[in-house]
Order: structure tokens, then C-alpha cells, then sequence
């Protein structure tokens, strides 16, 4: 039976702005929901499950109140909520969210297909579900707003690219990242709300995956906030011609924020 | 002092017209900060002889905070929180100009969400001081009642400029629902309620009104139900006529083609078992009334459901949208609509009559609203002169057989200017003439939102 995890996260409802000091979101009103990009990543799992007889379990790193967005998912109609929290996985940038959260899926089974959303409202970095692919050295294909076909071995779908679309396979296992075009998201009838509420949640912490230290939180985490700057857009000719550095530098020398090289990271 | 009183210009337009489309004429404008601005321009107005509209967020739909001539006092700037006090409750003093959706964020800020206004009108951009003169109210109102309720005191500023406080079971009751006749509201005082801990919408589908009304009748003595709101097939297929241009719900599922009647229910408790043993109930309710509810939808939670009701408010915007199209090619056209509470009706007797006297006439229309208090609302969508004549004498109709039955006919929209014709012609005289006296005791002078209700010549 082919195995899908789903990544979901709890976002702020209404984020009011960003700590001018710290680079934190201030959530004044408290109110949390599940990051709108990953409603499409569940949608697309539920609809392989529908076709395929799939397992679907959501997985979610986040402090213990993110377990809502699990009960959500469950009531939509996936099989199993997995949640991965811990004091010492706070302050996770990227990297280190992408390793905490590929070990978690890995304890829990061995799974086909990886679906994440295409980025989520408050990060906004678009890049875990990739890290997460690059954490367990497995096939990647971001942008998925169609799945052609899916078989016991592979899935064949089609990326959206700036410029074309791209119809590919991938033999699993394999990570997608799912457009929010891709369906029109259902909303969870009555009677799988009530199941739902009635399925437990497994909780995953540091005594359970037992993740090194240096690897996890904030030591874990490269990124560092060196300041939040309000800029005017500024139209760059011919971006596509540009590398991945070029870009990079063009960005920090407008920001006029030092580019740092990190080991590995540039 | 001089008050901050302008020229109406032309970028002023917007505060010449409400959601019904009723426009009107005006010759200058203000937007008081606080109520000592109200005092000035009340008292310049009355040494020019002007008269003064006093109006919200225009959300209304009778016409009754658009001015027919003279000057318009917009209130929008005055949305303020003068007080809070948390030593018995949550008790706010507001300034009338604050929006139901910045109250809302206020109030959940400051309770740390453990409080909240119950009742409220889909439309989060109508002022509390629109609402509290109108007489609206919300979905909630199944459950929690009237605005009224939740008021402890009104503070108004009267045509000689000064300030009268009505403190909670005085003369407040009259004031709500008064349209801005009688004075200028320059603060309101609300006693909050504790919000319930968990809060679930459901969207049960029918093929057919008779099961739905059925079923709403079965549950009406649940106390966890906060919400019973319907939707006919065709307030369905208005909304999925505007859906793909509407942010806030472009992405809600199509209903099927054979469901025809739709109702929203919403249950809240402060125990989470409680709520899941109500749902079980309505499931149980449903499948008894002949329903079927694994058809049904669920969401739980403040935020979900929050969508839901955008879907529900949905079908009050694309209603006054396509009455705008009409409108845009025919002004005479204006809304037509009915928001009876009926007294000695069934809920499918109510909707039996209103299907039965508009499906004969050929007209398009379309029901939706509070079901569940026996007050859907009924709109006829005419597209064309005859068609909005014809819509006018079943309206009447309406109105004629809502007071034989009992019902309030003018309940929560208010009867502004659009609806004065049928409130003259139909209403009892001793309501009119309760109204005239209030007037008359308050202001004589007849000063403020002139010809709202009734003619001058009533006075």
C-alpha cells in the first residue's frame, strides 16, 4: 500500500507585523489556523488516497497547540496525525526544521511520497519541502499543480515553471510541493469531523528521536536575522539570466546587509 | 468654535448611497473625531437651518443613512474605546463609528478571547452605531437575542447640542432601531458575554425545503444551537454567479445540483464533549426529519468557521450586486426585499407562502437568512421596470399578511427611506404614531435623517 506523509503548519490568522528588533511575528490576536498552501497538500493526498487506497498521515513541527491543524487534516480524512514538538526544536530555521521534521518521518514509517504545501504565510521561504528532500538524499519535484498518474512505483505529474510546464516522473521515494491551484480543497464532512476527534494524536519529542543537539533549535539553525528593512521594489532586468549567487548578492547589496558565507551554504 | 464642516465635492460620492443603491443629494460633509466635534457641527447646522444625516459605513439597505438634501455627518472617524472595565465582567464604552470587525479584534485582544459581542452582522465593516440604529443583529441571535441585550447605556447628542445618557431598561430600547432620527449617538456602552470554548458550524444539505424546515423545527429547543441559517437553490446559484470574483470564498466547494435547500447551523459549548455530543444529536435529528447527514459539512473552531459565514454573508453581497446591475441600467430600480419575522407560520408554511406568491409571478428572487427565528429574508431581483413594479405590489402583499399574522415586519433592516411607502401605507397606526410622538418629543425641529420612516407632514 502506498504510504504518504503530509507536512502541514499552524500560521498566525492575521499576522500583524514583524519585530523590528528580534525579526519575530508579532501575533497580537492570538488566533491560528493551518497555512492556506498546505490545504492543497492534504487535498492532493486525499485524492491519491481516494484513487489508490493510500495511507495518509499529516505530520506537524510546532509548539503543542498545533495539534488543531492535525485534528483538521484528520477531519478531512487522513489516517493518522503525527505531531513533532519540543522546547529544543524552537528557533528552527530551514535547515533545521527540514531535519527534525524528515527524522520525525522517518521514526514513524516508511513512506512512498512526502506532500508539502508550496510555502507557508509566515516563513514564506518556499524552500523545506526541498530541504526535506535534501535531508533524505530523495527525489524532489516542487511546483505540482497536476498529478498525471500515480502508480505502486512512481508518480508522474506536471510542474508549473515561470516560463512552461514541465510533465515529469519520479521514482519513489520522492517530496513534492504542491501548487494551491491544484484542486479546489474539500471541506471535512460532519461525520469525519466526529471520527476524527476520536483518533489520537502521536506526539514526537527530543526523548523520542533523540536528535543531536547541534543539529536542532537554534543551534541547528545557520540563518540569522541581521534586519528587517522596509524596500521599495526595484525592477531587475533579465533576472532569469542571473545565477543563484548573482541573485543573492544583487539582494543583500540593495539591502545593504553583509552576505555572510557559511560553510557549505553559499 | 467653527466645526470641521466641508463642501460636499465629488470624491464624496460614496457617502451618497448605501448597499441598496439608494442615492440621495447632500451639500456638505463632516467626519467628527469625538463627541465635542459632534456638539459644534450640530450647532452650526442649527444655526443655518440645515438638517443633518447622520451616517455609518453605509451598509445599510433602506436608504436610511443616505441624505436627501442638507448636511451629512459621517461618523467613521469616531471609533474609539473610551473605556474598558474588566472588574465585573467586560463592560466597553465605544465611540459609535467603530466597525464590528475592529471591536471584534479589540475585544479578543483584551479578554484574551474569553469574551465577545454575540450578536452581530455579517457585514464586519457596518458600524456598532449603524447596527444599534437600524436594529440589526446577527446570525447569533438565535441564540442570544437582540443587540438591546448587550447595551447598558447610549450616550446621544440632541438637536440643541446637548449630551442625554439613557442608561439600560430607560428609553435605550427605543433608540435602537430609530434610524438617527432622534439624535446623535455619541457613545454606547456594551456588557460582553463569555465566549464559548468551542464553536462548530455545520452545513446540512436538503433536496427539498419541507425535510430542512423538518429538521430546523426538530432542533429548536437545543441549547447548544447558536445558529440556524437557511439558503434556497437559488441564493446558490446567485452566489456561484459572482463566487470566482469573491476572495473571501472563491475556494468553498460548488454545492451539488440536488441540493435545493441549504441550512448553516452552529453549535458552541465551554466543554468539548458537549459539543460532539450535540453534533451526534443533529446527525441522530437529521436522519429522523429524513435528512441525510453525511452530506453534511463540519469545521471547527473560530477560524473555519469564520469562512463558513463568509459564505453565508456571501449570499447578502451578491444579492445587492445584482440588484446594483439593475440598478446601473434602470435607477428606478432599487431592492426589494422582505425581512418579516414571522409570528404564526411554520418555517415551511413561511417559506411555502413566499415560493408560492413569487413562483405564480414569474419573477426571479431568491430566500435566505434567519430561518431558524422564523425570519429568512426575501428578495425579488427585478430586471426591468415592469418587473420592478410588479415586485413592489407582492411586497406589499407581504407586509399586508405579515401583519395579519402577528409577525415584525420591519424587524432588523430598519424601514429608512425604501421601505417608508410600505410602513406609511400598511404598518398599524399606532406604531406609526408611536414613532411620530418619539420624533416629536426628540426632535421636533425634525433636524436629523429627515425622511426616514415617515413624511414630515406626519410630525
Amino acid at each position: 500500500m502506498l504510504k504518504i506523509a503530509v507536512c502541514v503548519k499552524q500560521v498566525p490568522k492575521n499576522q500583524i507585523g514583524i519585530d523590528e528588533n528580534t525579526g519575530n511575528i508579532i501575533r497580537e490576536d492570538g488566533l491560528n489556523c493551518m497555512n492556506i498552501y498546505d490545504y492543497a497538500a492534504v487535498e492532493t493526498a486525499l485524492r491519491i488516497k481516494e484513487q489508490t487506497e493510500a495511507e495518509v498521515d499529516i505530520f506537524t513541527m510546532g509548539r503543542m497547540d498545533s495539534r488543531g491543524v492535525l485534528q483538521e487534516a484528520l477531519a478531512l480524512g487522513a489516517d493518522e496525525g503525527i505531531l513533532i514538538s519540543d522546547s529544543k526544536y524552537a528557533g528552527s530555521d530551514v535547515l533545521a526544521t527540514s531535519y527534525i521534521l524528515s527524522r520525525g518521518i522517518m521514526k514513524k514509517g516508511d513512506y512512498h511520497l512526502i506532500i508539502c504545501g508550496k510555502q507557508t504565510t509566515d516563513g514564506d521561504t518556499a524552500q523545506v519541502s526541498g530541504a526535506i528532500a535534501s535531508q533524505l538524499n530523495w527525489n524532489y519535484l516542487p511546483w505540482i499543480h497536476e498529478i498525471a498518474e500515480v502508480t505502486e512505483k512512481e508518480i508522474t505529474a506536471c510542474m508549473l515553471m515561470d516560463f512552461e510546464k514541465i510533465e515529469v516522473t519520479a521514482i519513489y521515494p520522492c517530496v513534492i510541493s504542491v501548487e494551491p491551484s491544484i484542486y479546489t480543497v474539500r471541506i471535512p464532512t460532519l461525520m469525519n469531523t466526529l471520527k476524527s476527534r476520536k483518533k489520537n494524536i502521536t506526539v514526537y519529542g527530543q526523548s523520542e528521536l533523540s536528535l543531536p543537539e547541534h543539529a536542532i533549535g537554534q543551534k541547528g539553525a545557520p540563518t540569522r536575522v541581521a534586519g528587517i528593512k522596509n524596500l521599495t521594489c526595484k525592477a531587475v532586468p533579465a533576472i532569469r539570466d542571473l545565477t543563484a549567487a548573482e541573485i543573492v548578492r544583487l539582494i543583500c547589496e540593495e539591502a545593504e546587509c553583509p552576505l555572510e558565507s557559511r560553510g557549505g551554504y553559499e | 468654535m467653527e466645526a470641521k464642516i466641508r463642501p460636499l465635492g465629488n470624491e464624496d460620492a460614496d457617502y451618497l448611497q448605501d448597499e441598496s443603491g439608494f442615492e440621495g443629494i447632500a451639500y456638505s460633509i463632516s467626519f467628527p473625531q469625538n463627541r465635542n466635534e459632534v456638539k459644534d457641527i450640530i450647532d452650526q447646522c442649527m444655526g443655518n437651518h440645515e438638517t443633518i444625516t447622520i451616517q455609518g459605513a453605509l451598509t445599510g439597505i433602506t436608504g436610511a443613512g443616505v441624505p436627501l438634501e442638507g448636511h451629512v455627518m459621517n461618523m467613521k472617524e469616531m471609533n474609539h474605546i473610551l473605556e474598558i472595565t474588566k472588574d465585573c465582567g467586560f463592560v466597553m464604552k465605544v465611540e459609535p463609528g467603530i466597525t464590528f470587525g475592529e471591536l471584534e479584534g479589540i475585544v479578543r485582544k483584551e479578554s484574551n478571547n474569553t469574551y465577545f459581542l454575540p450578536v452581530v452582522p455579517t457585514e464586519k465593516s457596518a458600524t456598532l452605531g449603524g447596527a444599534v440604529s437600524s436594529g440589526s443583529k446577527g446570525i447569533q441571535s438565535y441564540h442570544y437575542g437582540s443587540l438591546e441585550n448587550y447595551i447598558e447605556a447610549i450616550e446621544i447628542c440632541d438637536n440643541q447640542g446637548t449630551f442625554v445618557t439613557i442608561e439600560k431598561k430607560a428609553e435605550n430600547n427605543l433608540l435602537i432601531g430609530s434610524e438617527g432620527m432622534l439624535g446623535a449617538i455619541t457613545a454606547i456602552t456594551l456588557r460582553l458575554v463569555k465566549k464559548p470554548k468551542y464553536l462548530w458550524g455545520i452545513v446540512f444539505m436538503f433536496p427539498e425545503d419541507e425535510t430542512a424546515c423538518a429538521f430546523a423545527d426538530s432542533i429548536h429547543e437545543m441549547e447548544q444551537v447558536m445558529a440556524v441559517e437557511y439558503m434556497d437553490r437559488k441564493t446558490i446559484e446567485l452566489i456561484d454567479t459572482y463566487k470566482n470574483s469573491m476572495t473571501q470564498i472563491s475556494k468553498v466547494p460548488s454545492i451539488p445540483a440536488e441540493v435545493n435547500s441549504l441550512l448553516y447551523i452552529e453549535i458552541a459549548g465551554d466543554e468539548e464533549e458537549i459539543v460532539e455530543e450535540a453534533a451526534a444529536v443533529l446527525i441522530e435529528k437529521c436522519v429522523e426529519t429524513g435528512g441525510d447527514p453525511d452530506t453534511a459539512w463540519a469545521v471547527t473552531g473560530e477560524t473555519e468557521v469564520e469562512n463558513i459565514r463568509n459564505y453565508r454573508h456571501a449570499a447578502s453581497e451578491c444579492t445587492n450586486m445584482k440588484i446594483a446591475e439593475s440598478h446601473g441600467s434602470n435607477k428606478r430600480i432599487k431592492k426589494l426585499s422582505a425581512d418579516i419575522e414571522w409570528k404564526n407560520r411554520s418555517r415551511a408554511e413561511i417559506l411555502k407562502y413566499y415560493n408560492g406568491k413569487l413562483e405564480n409571478s414569474g419573477l426571479n428572487y431568491c430566500i435566505f437568512g434567519h430561518l431558524g427565528t422564523k425570519q429568512p429574508y426575501v428578495n425579488i431581483l427585478a430586471n426591468n421596470q415592469e418587473e420592478y413594479e410588479q415586485g413592489k405590489m407582492i411586497m406589499s402583499q407581504f407586509i399586508r399578511d405579515a401583519y395579519i399574522d402577528g409577525g415584525m415586519v420591519f424587524k432588523e433592516h430598519g424601514i429608512g427611506k425604501l421601505k417608508k411607502g410600505y410602513f406609511c401605507e400598511l404598518a398599524p397606526i399606532e406604531e406609526i404614531n408611536k414613532m411620530v410622538k418619539l420624533k416629536g418629543k426628540w426632535d421636533a425641529k425634525s433636524v436629523f435623517n429627515v425622511g426616514n420612516m415617515f413624511s414630515e407632514n406626519q410630525l
